[in-house]
């Protein structure tokens, strides 16, 4: 199963790495938009990490930017 | 509409065209010619009239965090030095128009603001960050590339721009 | 048993949540420090659905409750620096699931006696200073106490732009240390006066710009979790000895995450796609899946509609059954539903209005577990899988 989506999750970085094209700093008029953050509602997505946290079996994430919490 | 992006088409004077992607400190920066954002006025601004005064070419947008900050306070500094040869040139490079009209209306501001509807003149100036400004003396050189904008940014700069305006006059 | 034995349970062990660092760079554009301070308040009340009477040996069905208040402040300070304080202050109150028993029908979940009300209280301080404009490094340190658990955290990370920024390498530790003390511990003889664990976490990621509209982040985390892992407030059952034994649980676990998020803008909509995935991998032979989409609509007028979906599933960890015939050999045993084979779905609806400084929202969520929604085919359901309902109003003014 892990070997599945390790493929997976690679395949998706690549074919995404694969269209990149430089987005200039001038350029970023919607990547800057605040509902294009990694959590754009940083309070909402800690508090919905710690019930599914409390939950669920799985924790953890790896998100440092984006205000994350990563634990969603 | 179609008018309009043609007239705001970067009528470029290439000053150094092989440079192409970074202004250094010193150098001559490249002149231009741009419509305003507010277009009542059709005549396009030509930044050699403003030759010989200590100009300050701000590359801002609405969406950019820290202009929130810059502009209310570059209107300050304007108003302070504009009458002793000091002037801002605002370029916004907004994709929409219309957000960069809406974000003025909230932060008017007293100096000329430009809209570069092509994007041109940020990779001619070598802009690396929202918002990035050049400070140039009265003969046109770069003294000064301020990336991003923080609170005490303003008395930096009001420092720098006493002193340029200190300096003798244009050729 | 006492009353004490229900408190704290729902949301005893998140406080190793706390483990992640809520980092304050908020937009993709750039590592950009904040330009002004703002103020969030959310009030949430999370609502555990009954559970089905022919489920449960008699006693309540009810379950948890949870009124939670949070705070949180942003500001600048100084050139460099910024500062994020998080508060939240909750009560919690119900029942929760003891263990189960073999019943005519499948099995049958014993519920904790009557609940009394506990208070959870955190604190969290986060301060970024900005290098340059293309590295900015977070410390985080907090704090959370229960009447039977508290957890202190420190965590470190750093963003990193990659010249030309069109990619950001993020990484970053974290380490909590938690005491538990059972509030009856003393007075039951099988349950533990106190206990320890510590919790270490290692992460790391790498964002790229991919175009105009689109951003992608890949990220690996691993974390080790050492000490007592079990919970005291729960038991399994063992056939053969008619007995419930106290939930043991290896002292020891690693686990491992991978993680892949999408953003993409839809101009023609003015909208954001948000694309989640995570997988989560453990030495308890536990793995999940969990899959976030999220559709934020721009409407006019400063409005903004959010329909999301979460869809989760898990495989069960080795020492997991719902009731053992007999006892493990190595002496563990669980029948705690966390640890059980399910999925859960989860919808949420959001809305949210903004002024010039202020905004309002509305969030409401819908979880629902089964072990029909289980990747995999699962025997046997735990009894005690939980359905919740949450609603958070909240409001944020942004000085300006």
């Amino acid at each position: 199963m892990m070997r599945v989506c390790g493929v997976l999750v690679l395949s998706v970085a690549l074919c995404a790495c694969s269209a990149v094209s430089p987005v200039q700093p001038w350029q970023r008029d919607y990547l800057a938009r605040p509902e294009m953050a990694w959590q754009p509602d940083v309070q909402l997505a800690n508090q919905r990490g710690h019930v599914y946290f409390s939950k669920e079996a799985s924790s953890g994430g790896a998100s440092a930017s984006g205000g994350g919490c990563g634990c969603n | 509409m179609l008018r309009r992006i043609t007239a705001g088409f970067v009528v470029v004077v290439l000053m150094a065209s092989s440079r192409g992607f970074s202004l250094e400190l010193g150098q001559l920066a490249p002149s231009f010619s741009l419509a305003p954002l507010q277009a009542e006025s059709p005549a396009q601004l030509d930044s050699r009239a403003y030759r010989g005064q200590v100009i300050y070419v701000d590359f801002w947008a609405s969406w950019c965090g820290p202009c929130r900050l810059s502009l209310p306070q570059l209107n300050t500094l304007y108003r302070d030095f504009s009458e002793k040869g000091f002037a801002v040139i605002a370029v916004n490079v907004d994709a929409h128009r219309s957000e960069a009209l809406k974000f003025l209306q909230r932060r008017p501001v007293d100096y000329p603001v430009v809209y570069d509807a092509k994007r041109e003149l940020p990779a001619l100036f070598g802009v690396k960050g929202m918002p990035t400004a050049f400070l140039l003396d009265r003969q046109g050189r770069v003294q000064h590339i301020h990336e991003g904008f923080r609170p005490g940014d303003a008395e930096q700069l009001r420092a720098m721009i006493t002193q340029l305006l200190a300096q003798e006059g244009a050729i | 048993m006492s009353d004490d034995a229900n408190t704290g349970k729902a949301l005893r062990r998140l406080t190793a949540a706390a483990l992640t660092i809520p980092g304050m760079i908020s937009e993709l554009a750039a590592l950009a420090p904040a330009s002004e301070a703002s103020l969030d308040y959310k009030f949430s009340a999370y609502r555990e659905a009954d559970m089905a009477a022919e489920d449960v040996a008699g006693g309540t069905t009810s379950r948890y409750d949870i009124d939670s208040h949070l705070l949180r402040y942003v500001a600048p300070l100084g050139e460099r620096v910024d500062l994020a304080v998080d508060l939240s202050y909750e009560t919690m109150s119900g029942a929760s699931p003891w263990f189960v028993m073999p019943g005519n029908n499948g099995p049958i979940q014993v519920m904790s006696g009557a609940s009394i009300r506990e208070q959870r209280k955190d604190v969290q301080v986060t301060v970024s200073r900005y290098f340059s404009s293309r590295t900015v490094a977070s410390v985080v340190g907090g704090y959370s106490d229960e009447n039977d658990y508290r957890a202190a955290n420190v965590g470190l990370s750093v963003d990193h732009d990659l010249p030309g920024q069109q990619t950001t390498l993020s990484g970053g530790i974290a380490y909590s240390d938690d005491a538990l003390s059972p509030t009856d511990g003393k007075s039951m003889a099988d349950r533990i006066d106190s206990a320890d664990k510590t919790s270490a976490n290692v992460f790391g990621s790498v964002t790229q710009l991919v175009n105009e509209h689109t951003a992608l982040q890949l990220g690996l985390s691993y974390a080790l979790h050492d000490g007592y892992l079990s919970d005291p407030y729960k038991k399994y059952w063992v056939v053969d000895q008619s007995n419930a034994l106290p939930d043991a649980r290896p002292d020891r676990r690693e686990a491992f995450t991978a993680e892949a998020k999408l953003r993409y803008f839809a101009v023609p909509a003015n909208a954001a796609l948000h694309l989640d995935y995570r997988y989560f991998d453990d030495d308890w032979q536990l793995a999940s899946h969990t899959i976030d989409v999220a559709w934020y609509q721009n409407l006019p007028g400063g409005w903004q509609l959010v329909p999301s979906l979460r869809y989760y599933s898990q495989s069960q960890a080795f020492f997991y059954a719902p009731y053992f015939f007999t006892g493990r050999d190595d002496g563990y045993g669980s029948s705690d539903y966390r640890l059980s084979p399910y999925g859960a779905v989860s919808y949420r609806l959001a809305l949210s209005k903004s002024w010039h400084e202020l905004t309002l929202n509305l969030d409401w969520e819908s979880y629902r577990a089964s072990a029909q929604y289980a990747l995999e085919d699962v025997q046997v359901e735990n009894p005690a899988l939980v359905d919740f309902d949450m609603l958070t109003l909240g409001m944020r003014w942004r000085w300006q």
